[in-house]
């Protein structure tokens, strides 16, 4: 049994529609498909459960990006937690160095677009993923990392600056 | 249009995602069409934003599947929850239709480990026992006392004093300001085997 008042006919065009633009956004961010994937299910359900369906796909795409947005934030913040942990942990045990081969392989393995996105600072690559694979515009990127419409212009401009960068040194 | 000096880079960046209103956008871009590096920012910006659209996420077609999979699982599991918690209490009815007990709480099986079923008697023994302790020797006796207590304007205290010296010496006794002794009579306003301390906080 579905939820009352659930239009599951809706949901389903919603989500063949939006799927792709809040993978990108989740996956660009994380740099990494599983966590992507669960940032999205995550996201979906919650839209699932709200309790009044938001009035048209556009307000939708915005409510998901911002929630994969603040889950992706989070989880950021995790990993840099653990990465500084497992430093410290390095430091007493040396065999913990096979991991950080480990992880120079798997960034070779991924693409140069991603390789170049990770090497951003998170506040520049958040923006630019919000504007580039988001498509939101910046009154929208202002409001959802509750910054001046400025400061995005800004990040943006040096963002697209050094990502330019990495690719010419390709 | 006369032509304008180069805008700032991040006013150009602007311009190139279509942020910039009229009549400012028409003035950059009739000063594009006679400035070749600012031209030249334009087109590595896009090439910058076509590479960036270019390469599709990893696996975004299997992923949409198995996203919708476990979405499709979670949403089942969940109502499942939904359902089971509220199951509608059976109602038994007469002859005729009419609702003459719900079959609610008490009917129904409730599994509780041993432990915390030990512990909640243990407990419940122990609050019916203090309550029985409490209320039966002291209980009405106490609230009377201390009802008869907060009415009274003056309390009268007797010493056994031979003269007036003697009377001034117990009040001038170091401490009688805060700590006063009172023997009570044995009545039914006062019931108490032991000497009671009362602190006085203003002398009359």
């Amino acid at each position: 049994m579905l939820k009352k008042g659930f239009d599951e006919k809706r949901f389903n065009a919603e989500y063949s529609q939006l799927f792709p633009v809040i993978f990108r956004v989740a996956y660009r961010v994380t740099g990494d498909v599983g966590i992507a994937e669960d940032l999205c299910h995550e996201a979906f359900i919650k839209y699932y459960e709200r309790h009044e369906p938001l009035p048209d796909s556009n307000q939708a795409k915005y409510w998901l990006i911002r929630v994969v947005k603040n889950m992706a934030l989070n989880h950021e913040k995790r990993k840099s937690r653990e990465r500084k942990a497992l430093s410290k942990l390095e430091k007493i045990t040396p065999q913990y160095a096979e991991s950080e081969e480990k992880r120079v392989v798997e960034d070779e393995l991924k693409s140069s677009v991603q390789e170049a996105l990770n090497k951003l600072p998170p506040k520049l690559r958040m923006v630019l993923v919000l504007k580039e694979y988001g498509g939101l515009n910046y009154r929208e990127i202002g409001a959802m990392l509750q910054i001046s419409e400025g400061n995005v212009k800004v990040r943006v401009f040096r963002a697209r600056e050094q990502l330019e960068k990495l690719f010419r040194g390709k | 249009m006369n032509r304008i000096s180069c805008p700032k880079n991040d006013v150009l960046s602007a311009y190139f995602d279509g942020e910039i209103g009229s009549p400012w956008d028409a003035a950059i871009a009739a000063h594009l069409e006679n400035c070749a590096s600012c031209r030249g920012k334009i087109s590595a910006w896009e090439a910058v934003s076509g590479r960036l659209r270019r390469e599709e996420a990893p696996e975004l077609e299997e992923a949409a599947r198995r996203v919708r999979q476990r979405i499709d699982l979670s949403i089942e599991e969940r109502d499942e929850c939904v359902e089971s918690a509220s199951v509608e209490v059976p109602v038994r009815r007469s002859e005729h239709g009419r609702e003459v007990e719900r079959l609610a709480f008490f009917r129904r099986q409730v599994l509780l480990p041993v432990p915390v079923l030990a512990g909640g008697v243990a407990a419940m023994f122990v609050l019916v026992a203090s309550l029985f302790f409490f209320v039966g020797k002291n209980g009405s006796e106490l609230s009377q006392t201390r009802a008869e207590l907060e009415n009274l304007k003056t309390i009268h205290v007797q010493y056994r004093v031979q003269n007036r010296a003697q009377l001034f010496g117990v009040m001038n006794t170091p401490g009688f300001e805060q700590d006063v002794v009172f023997e009570l009579p044995d009545n039914n306003a006062f019931n108490v085997r032991q000497p009671e301390v009362i602190y006085v906080t203003e002398r009359r």
